[in-house]
């Protein structure tokens, strides 16, 4: 009698907090495991979201702010799509050339004289693919990825004169 | 006596621990998964509205018939059908956008009031873009 007390004594007061105590942490573990994952989810629809978004609307601000007769088309530079953007100022006349290059979307502003080269640009946005066209001489398209997949189109009204 | 009622209390403290633990568990479950939930409809969000803007400019630069895939409804409204990733698709759409295109003839031109929205499968709103074109007679 006096024995199988003492086997229930055990069981309370010892095994059974135990219990508790490997229940809790299991259920912290798991927790943690799908906060973790949950964190993981929401950083990369962000990161998807702030890449395309970006790119879009830096491709929506520099054609509005240039959007003049003759000023935007598109040219190949040794193989490269480079969405051309000219500024005429009393000092001369500039390019603002937009390219993808090696996962980025760059951007250079120099001089028209100047050759077309990579090392002048600086890096926009990362994607994975962005394809330029003009349509009819009066609509841009841009077709974004981003580097996890995000798929989105830019449309722009051109005053007319954009070209290929 | 003294035993029992120890015994009793130690039970009940075990049983308020368990208690209060399933219940802040659940809580956390119910915020992460509400997080997960608000960040996809943020992305999906801004992607319609940047498909959304995309349309409009293409309807101001080449009008509606520039819109390839898109169906004409019985109201005379434009549909469009997309996948769960944002393009343009004739196969059952994860999203569509209805486009309400009313013009108005004006002195020198038509003035074109379109109204955007995209929603879900199920008919749910994501969002609305409504605005105005101009176009000057030839």
């Amino acid at each position: 009698m006096q024995k199988k007390q003492k086997r229930s004594g055990i069981i309370a007061g010892v095994l059974l907090p135990m219990g508790i105590i490997c229940l809790f942490a299991l259920g912290s573990l798991v927790l943690a495991l799908y906060g973790g994952r949950v964190y993981k989810s929401i950083q990369l629809c962000g990161a998807d979201e702030f890449e395309t978004t970006i790119t879009a609307n830096y491709l929506r601000t520099k054609l509005s702010q240039n959007n003049k007769v003759d000023a935007i088309w598109l040219a190949n530079q040794g193989g490269t799509q480079v969405l051309t953007i000219e500024l005429k100022t009393d000092e001369g006349v500039y390019e603002t050339r937009i390219f993808v290059h090696q996962g980025q979307l760059m951007e250079s502003f120099t001089s028209q004289s100047k050759a077309f080269a990579v090392e002048d640009a600086v890096p926009i946005s990362a994607v994975q693919s962005c394809t330029f066209s003009i349509l009819d001489d009066n609509l841009f398209l841009a077709e974004i990825t981003s580097p996890n997949g995000a798929f989105t189109r830019v449309a722009f009204a051109l005053v007319q004169g954009g070209s290929v | 006596m003294k035993n029992k009622y120890s015994g009793l209390a130690f039970l009940a403290e075990l049983l308020i621990n368990v208690a209060v633990f399933s219940a802040a568990c659940a809580i956390l479950v119910g915020v992460f998964s509400d997080a997960s939930l608000l960040a996809k409809k943020t992305t999906r969000e801004s992607l319609a509205m940047a498909e959304l803007y995309t349309l409009t400019e293409i309807i101001k630069a080449e009008g509606e018939d520039a819109l390839p895939g898109a169906a004409v409804q019985a109201d005379g409204s434009l549909l469009l059908t997309y996948t769960e990733d944002w393009r343009q698709s004739s196969q059952p759409a994860a999203y569509t956008i209805t486009l309400q295109l009313t013009p108005t003839a004006q002195k020198g031109g038509t003035l074109t009031d379109i109204v955007a929205v995209a929603n879900t499968q199920t008919g749910e709103e994501i969002c609305r873009l409504q605005t105005a074109h101009y176009r000057q007679n030839e």
